[in-house]
């Protein structure tokens, strides 16, 4: 097995990947009807999704509401049952385990969640929180808990003196520390983190990125970083995925990807980053005409054929694979390359 | 890319800080005491469970020896007065308290734990565990509390057990539907799911997470429930199930007062206050838990 991984063709480094993720699935059954329920079909949110990530690399996945994001960072942890596919963290394949080996890796993999309001119980103390990692997996003491909680307080840079507090005495940045903070305790080596800074305010995402960056700096985390927030993305990751009707369309190093987009999608999505100067305007930005498809029944052939300004027959019959290119991006295209004058150009027509 | 691995060595201060801390029992406690309707349901409650434990002594009179003296109004002799068949009502309000308190408890408490366990299972688990609850549920809904108590307590005779079981059964739809709701909206916050992602068992889950949160709304049903039972109770002492005469029981001293409403109000105050008391204390020593339990409730 370990072979077949080495030569796959998603494998752009040549150092062994914590996460190797192979041909992932997630549908959901739609059920119709009263008393009898059948499942009709399935909205297929993840849909044979593979990529590799590097241990103390950080992979931002990005694309817009709907397009499987959040879905994949939680099937990744099999928060939701995978409905095929690999999930290999340090080899082991977390979708065929049972559920008592399972409950044992979990240590090695953590989810910073979106909304550190919903996220943390109301009713815990913030000890209670951010020791229930510890108390779940025990081998502490009780003196070493409360040692070990004040400790990742502290890491986290919160006041170990608040720790018999309630989290409605915290601030919506301080929420996410402790969350960050609960997260941590178990010494994971692998961090999803769930659009962490969205629900925050823009004065306080700043501050959590940089704590999120430090901690990876110092405890050689490896992150998923999923948002929908381009800039952010740009700013932590070292590689990105566009995901578009839950399938990664590009993958790339972030510099590359933001100078040159291989994918049409890639293209008209990274044109959508503001620009935070007013007298230049964002006049290339490319807008791209309807909605997204119903997931539940997604295009023949490649998926983004119906709001692609490049596609051909090709495209509608057969759907492209994510494909190494010459600058080292992986692109599920047909095309070779298409650039924004091709864009600007099929546009003014 | 650096080092992998944990290296979490920073140094710990503030140890005195850390250690020095008060319990979740002990600011709970402190909560509680603050809070005076608390402490005055309390006291009422303990009063009462005193009351019923030594009604022996407390008595002035034997509950159900009767004297010529009928249908007397409140007096030195006979502070809440005597019935139509001369007996002390004091003394009959008293041991009354015996059957009363046990039936209105121990009901509450059958019902809570049969009305959880059934609300928990069809909450947490959904899927066919939940429409064979809800089945159950609507299968108990669709007669009226009372009268499942009735059968019940005719299969299994009128024991003070068999009416304390008989109204439990007739009343956990109650507290189980409410379990199954609130849990059912509870299992799906990040909370639970941030849990689950850390190891957490359906146990661990349950006990940490969800019975908290399901608590503030089952001690205000509880409180409710307590008089509501004891009404039971007389209701089947009437129907010939549940105490009979001439032991007294609340609501059996209320049902029968009712006829002499007129000639002799004080045979419905008085055993009706002991209920609104009971009631009244069960509430506000519910609210004051309530309010003890919930950290946004505190200063």
């Amino acid at each position: 097995m370990n072979n077949e991984h080495s030569s796959h063709p998603l494998r752009t480094h040549p150092t062994k990947p914590i996460i190797s993720v192979r041909n992932l699935k997630k549908y959901f059954p739609v059920k119709k009807g009263l008393l009898i329920k059948r499942v009709t079909g399935s909205i297929k949110a993840v849909d044979d999704v593979s990529f590799d990530v590097q241990a103390g690399e950080t992979l931002g996945v990005v694309g817009e509401s709907g397009c499987g994001k959040s879905t994949l960072g939680r099937t990744l942890l099999r928060l939701y049952e995978p409905t095929g596919g690999e999930i290999l963290i340090d080899g082991i394949d977390l979708a065929s385990l049972k559920p008592q080996e399972l409950v044992k890796q979990r240590k090695s993999m953590q989810m910073i969640f979106q909304d550190p309001y919903a996220s943390i119980n109301p009713r815990l103390t913030v000890a209670s929180i951010i020791a229930e990692p510890l108390r779940i997996h025990r081998g502490l003491s009780g003196t070493e808990t409360r040692d070990r909680v004040a400790e990742l307080m502290r890491l986290v840079e919160l006041n170990p003196k608040f720790l018999n507090r309630y989290p409605h005495e915290f601030s919506g940045g301080q929420r996410q520390r402790i969350g960050i903070a609960r997260a941590l305790a178990l010494n994971p080596k692998v961090v999803i983190c769930d659009e962490p800074i969205s629900a925050l305010d823009v004065s306080i995402q700043a501050q959590v990125i940089n704590l999120l960056g430090e901690l990876q700096q110092r405890l050689g985390l490896t992150y998923v970083f999923i948002s929908h927030d381009l800039s952010m993305v740009r700013h932590i990751s070292t590689r990105i995925a566009v995901m578009y009707l839950g399938r990664i369309v590009e993958i790339a190093d972030r510099k590359s990807l933001f100078a040159a987009p291989r994918h049409p999608y890639s293209q008209a999505l990274l044109s959508a980053v503001c620009v935070p100067d007013p007298k230049r305007s964002n006049s290339n930005e490319i807008i791209l005409e309807g909605d997204p498809p119903n997931p539940a029944r997604p295009p023949s052939g490649c998926r983004f054929n119906t709001r692609c300004p490049f596609a051909f027959e090709r495209c509608l019959r057969e759907e492209p694979e994510l494909t190494p290119r010459a600058d080292g991006h992986l692109a599920a295209c047909h095309l070779e390359r298409t650039t924004l004058e091709d864009f600007k150009g099929r546009f003014s027509e | 890319m650096s080092q992998v691995g944990p290296t979490l060595s920073l140094p710990v201060v503030d140890q005195t800080e850390v250690h020095a801390r008060t319990t979740e029992f002990q600011i709970i406690r402190r909560n509680f005491v603050k809070n005076r309707g608390a402490i005055a349901g309390l006291a009422i409650i303990l009063a009462l469970v005193f009351t019923a434990i030594f009604a022996d002594v407390l008595a002035p009179y034997d509950p159900i020896e009767q004297s010529r003296a009928f249908m007397e109004p409140p007096s030195a002799a006979h502070l809440f007065g005597t019935d139509a068949l001369g007996r002390d009502l004091l003394s009959r309000v008293i041991y009354g308290a015996r059957v009363s308190l046990a039936v209105g408890l121990g009901a509450v408490l059958i019902a809570l734990l049969i009305g959880m366990f059934v609300g928990l299972m069809g909450g947490y688990f959904g899927g066919r565990v939940d429409a064979f609850v809800v089945m159950v549920i609507d299968t108990f809904m669709s007669f009226p509390g009372l009268l499942v108590a009735m059968v019940i307590a005719a299969m299994l005779g009128s024991s003070l057990p068999v009416v304390m079981l008989a109204i439990g059964i007739g009343e956990f739809t109650l507290f189980a539907r409410l379990v199954r709701s609130v849990v059912y909206t509870e299992r799906e916050r990040d909370f639970v799911l941030a849990s689950r992602s850390l190891g957490a068992s359906s146990f661990h889950i349950l006990i940490t997470h969800i019975i908290p949160n399901i608590l503030p709304s089952l001690i205000v049903l509880v409180t409710l429930s307590i008089g509501n039972a004891i009404l039971s109770a007389a209701a089947l002492g009437f129907l010939g199930l549940g105490a009979q005469p001439p032991t007294p029981e609340w609501g059996n001293l209320v049902n029968i007062g009712q006829e002499y409403m007129r000639e002799a109000p004080w045979l419905v105050w008085f055993p009706g206050l002991a209920i609104v008391a009971t009631v009244l204390g069960a509430n506000m020593l519910g609210d004051g838990l309530r309010d003890a339990l919930d950290p946004k409730h505190r200063r």
